[in-house]
C-alpha cells in the first residue's frame, strides 16, 4: 500500500491511491461537485463527490454498494515547491602552492649514516633550493658566540622540533604558520615529493597574489 | 683530467714535483703540519669521533660506498667551493682546517663561503710564516672561528691589512664542536656520515681536508681530499688519497656544528 507524507502535495490522489490500492503516480485528481466512481480496494466501486467548504478544505462523500457512508476531511496542503536543483559545484582549484621555508633541525651526534645520506642528496635538495628558501640543517646545539644562546632567528624551527624526534624537517608558508612537519623520510626521493606536494613551485600558481609569486 | 691518485708509487713525486709549495718543509725542514701538542682525547670537551659515531666495520664499507655514490660530501662541495691557494705560506693547517668548515657549512645547506685560514693563523702565529698543529686551528676555530675571506687579503699575514669588523665576522663562522679523530676507521666512518675531517699527514708534512670514502676498483679503499694548493693542483684543488697515504698521523679533527649565520 502507498504510504502518504504527512504535508502531501496532493492529499487526494493519495487518498484514491489508499482506498484503492493504487499505485500514487497513476491516480489522477477529480474535480469538485462532479460525481465520480471510486474504485475501492476491495475491488468495488463507490460513488463519490467532492464538497468545498469555506475553508478551502473539501469533504470527500462516497457511498459503498453495500449501503456504507463515508466521509472524509481532506485538507489541501501547499504544494511543496520541488527542490532548488543543486548549483553547479565550482570545481575546486587546486592547493594553493607556496613558496615553502624548508628546516631541518638535526643532533648531528645522532643522525644515522643512512639519514646524512638523505641529507646530502641533491635530489631534493636541488629542489629546495632552486624553488624554495632553504634554510639548512640546522644542528639542535646551535648558539651564537656572542650571545651564548641560538640565533633568534632560528629559535622557532629549534622550539618546534625539541619534543620531536631529530632530525625534524619543518615546511612554513614563511609568514602565516607551518606546512607540513614530521620525521625525515626514508629516501630522498620521498623528501622530493613532500617539498613538491606542499610547494610547488610559485611561478606555477595562477591563485598566488604574493609580489614574491608574480 | 683524470683524479690525481696519490699512493705509496707516486708520493716521493708528490713532493719533488710541489717543492715550491713545500717551502717549510723542503727549504727550512720545518712542516706546514706539526704534529697535534695535545694527545688524542685529552682535549677539553672534545669526543673522540668514535664516541660520537660508532665505527662501521670495514667490511660494510664497500657496500656504502657503493650505495652512496652521488650522495658523499665531494659532491656538495666541489661544485660551490673553489680550492684554497696558500701559495708560500706555511698555513696549510689553517686552510685545511677552515675548508672542513666550509664544507660542513656546505652539508648544513649554508651559503657557500670561502673563509680566510689567515683569520685563524694570524692570530696564533702574530704573522710569522710557521707551520702549526691540527690542534691549534681546532682551539682557534672553536674559541673565535674565521671571518669570511673577504675580510682578509688573501696569503696576508699581517692583521693591520684585516679589513675593520673581520673579528666579529668570525663569530659567525664558529665550530661549536668538534670530534676527535683516531684512526683510518674514524676517518672513513666520518666520511660515509658526510662529515668532512681535516687530516694532518706526516708524510707530506701537509693538512689537508677529506671529503669522501673511496672505493678502488681493487677492492681497497681511499679519501677524495680538498688540498690547499690552488685550481692546478688535481682536479681544481680535489685529489684522492689511498689509505697508507691518508691515515692522518699528525692529529685529525671533524667539525660536527657550526654557527648559522643568516644568508
Amino acid at each position: 500500500m502507498p504510504t502518504c507524507p504527512t504535508k502531501s502535495f496532493y492529499l487526494l490522489p493519495c487518498l484514491f491511491a489508499i482506498l484503492t490500492g493504487q499505485a500514487l503516480a497513476q491516480t489522477p485528481a477529480p474535480a469538485i461537485h462532479t460525481r465520480f466512481a471510486l474504485p475501492l480496494a476491495d475491488k468495488t466501486t463507490a460513488m463519490a463527490v467532492l464538497l468545498p467548504t469555506q475553508d478551502s478544505q473539501a469533504w470527500l462523500v462516497y457511498a459503498t454498494p453495500n449501503g456504507k457512508i463515508g466521509l472524509y476531511l481532506l485538507t489541501p496542503t501547499t504544494p511543496t515547491p520541488p527542490p532548488e536543483p543543486t548549483p553547479p559545484v565550482p570545481p575546486v582549484p587546486p592547493p594553493v602552492p607556496t613558496r615553502l621555508t624548508i628546516a631541518i633541525v638535526e643532533d648531528p651526534s645522532t643522525t644515522t649514516q643512512e639519514q646524512r645520506g638523505i641529507l646530502s642528496d641533491s635530489t631534493w635538495r636541488d629542489i629546495a633550493k632552486s624553488k624554495h628558501d632553504f634554510i639548512g640543517i640546522i644542528p639542535n646545539d646551535i648558539k651564537d658566540a656572542r650571545t651564548g644562546l641560538p640565533p633568534a632567528w632560528l629559535t622557532p624551527f629549534l622550539n618546534r622540533a625539541k619534543l620531536h624526534r631529530l632530525p625534524w624537517v619543518i615546511f612554513t608558508d614563511g609568514s602565516t604558520g607551518i606546512v607540513w612537519e614530521g620525521e625525515l623520510p626514508d629516501s630522498s626521493a620521498a623528501l622530493a615529493d613532500l617539498i613538491s606536494k606542499y610547494g610547488a613551485p610559485p611561478h606555477a600558481n595562477p591563485y598566488c597574489l604574493r609580489p614574491k609569486c608574480r | 683530467m683524470p683524479t690525481l691518485i696519490v699512493s705509496d708509487q707516486n708520493a716521493d713525486e708528490q713532493i719533488e714535483q710541489h717543492r715550491h709549495r713545500l717551502r717549510g718543509k723542503v727549504l727550512y725542514g720545518q712542516a706546514g703540519c706539526l704534529p697535534r701538542t695535545i694527545p688524542f682525547g685529552e682535549i677539553p670537551d672534545v669526543k673522540p669521533a668514535s664516541f660520537l659515531f660508532p665505527r662501521i666495520p670495514r667490511e660494510k664499507w664497500a657496500d656504502l660506498i657503493r650505495a652512496g655514490q652521488g650522495t658523499f660530501l665531494g659532491n656538495l662541495t666541489r661544485p660551490v667551493l673553489p680550492p684554497h691557494d696558500q701559495a708560500q705560506t706555511n698555513y696549510c693547517w689553517a686552510h685545511g682546517s677552515t675548508r672542513a668548515v666550509e664544507a660542513l657549512r656546505v652539508y648544513q645547506g649554508q651559503l657557500p663561503l670561502i673563509l680566510s685560514a689567515e683569520s685563524v693563523a694570524v692570530p696564533l702565529t702574530g704573522g710569522q710564516n710557521r707551520g702549526g698543529t691540527p690542534d691549534e686551528a681546532l682551539l682557534q676555530l672553536r674559541k673565535y672561528g674565521a671571518c669570511k675571506q673577504e675580510f682578509w687579503p688573501l696569503n696576508d699575514l699581517n692583521i693591520k691589512h684585516a679589513k675593520t669588523g673581520w673579528d666579529n665576522d668570525r663569530l659567525d663562522h664558529q665550530v661549536i664542536a668538534w670530534a676527535d679523530v683516531e684512526n683510518f676507521a674514524d676517518q672513513m666512518t666520518l666520511a660515509l656520515h658526510r662529515i668532512p675531517v681535516a687530516i694532518g699527514l706526516g708524510w707530506w708534512g701537509h693538512l689537508v681536508c677529506q671529503l669522501d670514502p673511496i672505493l678502488f676498483p681493487d677492492g681497497t679503499f681511499g679519501l677524495g681530499c680538498d688540498n690547499s694548493w690552488g685550481s692546478d693542483y688535481g682536479e681544481n684543488g680535489y685529489f684522492i688519497l689511498t689509505e697508507s697515504k691518508g691515515t692522518a698521523d699528525l692529529g685529525a679533527f671533524a667539525p660536527i656544528s657550526e654557527t648559522f649565520s643568516p644568508h
